[in-house]
């Protein structure tokens, strides 16, 4: 190189050093991997966005995070594939549109080009041959085409059900979309009502969702734990109660069967069918009165524990199997027709409802299991003791013995031998409820006819569109006769479209393997290249999607391979859970959330100067608490920003964000800029001359131990994730640098 | 050479988090013909980390002059620190023909000549 034109700038201009940079290594091609060639492959996965408008630096942390380990991997030799899309469709989209007066696909469009921007302006790269959207109906159809596939196996059905109706929202959810009885979006008490609604039969899996846990050895384990008890795999019972003078008995089912012997009344739901056969005349009156008021109330309120006990004895008595002793039979609103069997057998010594029932109407309590030590008497015990801790009492054959696993199989061996009743598996985990009345989604490719009943519609006239018409704001499909009046494809006679359309979680329980085919028209995704990019070999998101979003995608996974499309299980070899990254948010009684950079002196309302109140939260739009990068990159350079915002903290814990350290980042860059290029000369000259290490002097040793110690250290750290720490290594081996020169 | 390994190596590894200031230093201001993401990741020389040797500051007057590698076998033989300590070049100059009035040893850490 000719020396003696004009060197490398002192100065570290950012600016103009990004820019020439930021299109090179999408125009090389980097990060475009040959998907024909597979050895030595990695399928990186961040979880896809959700298009909702400017990117804040919490957002922009699980990007970085992303580029940082991707590069490393291609500079290790990976074929690193690395796609990147949108999903599109759902309720936050509709809302936007509504605030705006837009339509949700212009809002989203326009987001979607923010998001495209952001990345190029950090530098975060992917393979954008492979970008997706999921409202774009060379996406949605294939979620049709897979729904048609699940109908015709009996994995996707019709039920009428209990459903979740928001009124806020003024739609249904699905039961992991409420929290505590009310919406987790909308904060509006839940009700219950019924419907026709499309169900995925995701309970056909449930063994194998949970065995397969155990072969997820590189999931965090609380992950795992919470899938777990989402599924809620429980052995029990079902043990039939013969009712005295009819040939009919009570079935029930228990996970509780080893306390059978303290069974001392029976429970129907008021709604039991078995309630007005068995109710004898003297009694009659008094029931219907109650089962009649008792069916006003929601569910939700029934179940509350804190809601008084009410029920009215039927007159009609059943027998304890175990112990021939005849029990009353009673009616009581805190048992749900739709939950089991619809009766209970009531332990008042074990529950703590069936506890409080059995005081208030004087019924006989009867312990069955006591703490070692202990010994407990029904008439004066305080409360119910619920462990299955302990040991056996009045319980026959079977007292003496220690309350647990074991003697409930005991017990449950005795039903079975004696024809009482069987042991059954039961699982927490419920169907998939997919319907929702909105818009903004995917719509359902079924036909409703007069004559024919439920038709699908034929493959090939896939995708059924989403119309383009003015948005209309809460309304769904049900309101476009355009879009339901056809002709059905069976008969030809005027049919009706279904309109509802598909739970937006459908969309992302399958995108990581369309990535593979974007943009094929003839098939889901080509099956040879799924079989060999997959599992994802690294996926990282958010801890909140571990329920629901992990469990779904693990669902869909093991459905499509029984379809023959893929050959694996599992989607994801390994699980990263990052925390999150939070702000104060500030807020006034009655102006609502004000963002940090207009909140007055003191803490005070800018509108109406009133104190407001502090919380520390993850950044979030409707907080006004997200913190946008522009300022920092604009000030210091995007590099600037990625080296802080990895260097804040090990990712897996929530970390607050502050700008304090901003300074620390930029003079570390210019150090090292500094110190390459004052010495660009003789590096430059001494390029490929060969290391002596035997040669090496005192202090060169300790350049040479210190850098392969960074070398060993930042390596290990990008393994874990632990960028923090390797940004501190590199700060340590830039000052030996500066001590040895 | 030793510094411009280190200084590479440097920049590769910073190159994930810091990619434009990478490929900057790495082929414009050090004219490499490939680009970072081609370089190849730095190779890490386990021997390097082999603690046969020990490093030890010497100081004069409690202030750090010089620092040295001590065979471990070495490391806590009071009287052979001392002499290393005593014949490196630059600890001779500055103590330029005087004797040490006390010579206080910390194996493993330090030798501290009191003149």
């Amino acid at each position: 190189m000719n020396t003696t034109t004009q060197g490398p700038s002192r100065v570290y201009d950012f600016n103009a050093i990004e820019a020439r940079w930021r299109d090179y290594w999408r125009e090389q091609g980097f990060f475009k991997p040959d998907l024909g060639h597979t050895e030595k492959k990695f399928y990186y996965l961040n979880m896809f966005p959700y298009p909702s408008g400017e990117m804040h630096v919490g957002h922009g942390r699980n990007w970085l995070i992303g580029d940082a380990i991707c590069r490393s991997l291609i500079m290790q030799g990976y074929r690193v594939l690395n796609p990147m899309g949108y999903d599109a469709f759902g309720l936050p989209a509709e809302n936007a549109a509504i605030d705006h007066q837009t339509h949700p696909k212009l809002w989203t469009d326009n987001n979607i080009k923010t998001f495209r921007r952001q990345f190029r302006q950090w530098g975060v790269e992917f393979d954008w041959d492979r970008e997706l959207s999921t409202c774009d109906p060379a996406y949605y159809r294939w979620n049709q085409w897979i729904f048609l596939q699940l109908h015709k196996k009996g994995l996707a059905y019709r039920d009428s059900s209990l459903v979740n109706w928001c009124p806020g929202c003024d739609t249904v959810l699905a039961n992991e979309q409420v929290i505590e009885g009310c919406c987790e979006r909308c904060d509006s008490f839940v009700e219950k009502k019924n419907l026709t609604q499309w169900f995925f039969k995701i309970t056909a899996y449930a063994q194998e969702l949970l065995d397969d846990l155990d072969k997820l050895e590189h999931w965090p384990q609380r992950v795992k734990t919470m899938q777990r008890n989402w599924i809620g795999r429980s052995e029990g019972a079902s043990i039939r109660f013969p009712l005295v003078g009819h040939d009919e008995a009570i079935e029930v089912f228990t996970t509780r069967p080893d306390t059978v012997f303290g069974a001392t009344f029976m429970v129907l739901a008021p709604e039991h069918p078995l309630v007005e056969k068995i109710t004898t005349p003297e009694h009659e009156r008094a029931v219907a009165a109650y089962a009649s008021q008792a069916v006003a109330a929601s569910e939700i309120e029934r179940l509350q524990l804190t809601r008084k006990k009410t029920g009215q004895f039927t007159g009609a008595y059943a027998l304890n199997p175990v112990n021939g002793e005849r029990i009353p039979v009673w009616i009581a609103d805190y048992v749900l027709l739709g939950y089991g069997t619809g009766a209970i057998m009531a332990v008042p010594a074990g529950d703590t409802r069936d506890f409080e029932f059995a005081k208030k109407f004087d019924l006989p309590i009867v312990p069955v299991v006591q703490p070692r030590g202990q010994t407990f008497d029904g008439a004066t015990m305080g409360e119910a003791y619920v462990a299955q801790e302990g040991v056996m009492v009045n319980s026959g054959p079977f007292s003496g013995m220690p309350a647990g696993e074991e003697t409930l199989k005991k017990f449950v061996a005795h039903l079975e031998e004696n024809g009482w009743g069987s042991g059954q598996v039961t699982f927490r985990l419920r169907d998939w409820l997919i319907s929702r009345q909105r818009y903004w989604g995917t719509p359902i490719p079924m036909v409703h006819c007069g004559a024919c009943g439920i038709v699908p519609i034929p493959e090939e006239q896939l995708p059924v569109l989403l119309p383009e018409v003015e948005f209309l704001g809460r309304k769904g499909l049900g309101e476009i006769p355009e879009f339901y009046e056809v002709l059905c494809p069976q008969c030809g006679i005027k049919a009706r479209r279904d309109t509802d359309t598909m739970d937006t979680f459908v969309d992302s329980s399958w995108y990581y393997l369309r990535y593979l085919s974007s943009h094929d028209d003839a098939q889901l995704f080509d099956s040879d290249l799924a079989n060999a990019w997959l599992p994802v070999d690294q996926y990282v998101g958010g801890i909140e999607h571990a329920i629901l979003h992990l469990l779904y995608s693990r669902f869909f996974t093991k459905a499509l391979r029984d379809l023959g499309l893929v050959n694996f299980g599992e989607p994801f070899a390994r699980l990263y859970t990052q925390g999150m990254i939070t702000h104060k948010a500030y807020r006034c009684k009655e102006h609502g959330w004000v963002a940090p950079n207009e909140v007055q002196q003191g803490e005070r309302c800018p509108r109406c100067t009133q104190p407001l109140n502090v919380t520390l939260a993850s950044m979030s739009k409707s907080k006004k608490n997200g913190i946008s990068p522009d300022e920092i990159i604009a000030r210091h350079g995007a590099d600037t920003e990625r080296l802080y915002t990895l260097f804040m903290g090990p990712p897996e814990r929530d970390i607050e964000w502050t700008s304090d350290g901003v300074r620390g980042a930029a003079r570390f860059l210019r150090r090292v800029w500094s110190f390459v290029t004052e010495r660009a000369g003789a590096l430059q000259a001494a390029q490929g001359s060969p290391l002596e290490p035997a040669q090496f002097k005192a202090h060169d040793k300790v350049l040479w131990r210190k850098l392969n110690l960074t070398i060993q250290t930042v390596t290990q750290d990008f393994e874990h994730f632990h960028f923090n720490t390797a940004v501190s290594a590199l700060m340590e081996l830039t000052n030996a640098l500066y001590d040895y020169a | 050479m030793l510094l411009n390994r280190a200084v590479e190596s440097l920049i590769l590894l910073l190159s994930p988090i810091c990619p434009f200031i990478g490929e900057e230093l790495w082929q414009t201001v050090l004219s490499h013909p490939d680009a970072v993401l081609a370089a190849g990741w730095p190779t890490f020389d386990p021997s390097a980390l082999q603690q046969d040797e020990q490093e030890l500051v010497v100081q004069i007057n409690g202030v750090v002059r010089e620092r040295m590698s001590v065979p471990s076998a070495l490391a806590n033989d009071r009287q052979a620190l001392e002499r290393q300590a005593l014949a490196l070049q630059g600890i001779q100059r500055r103590l330029d023909g005087r004797a040490p009035q006390k010579v206080i040893v910390v194996p493993g850490k330090l030798v501290n000549l009191v003149v």
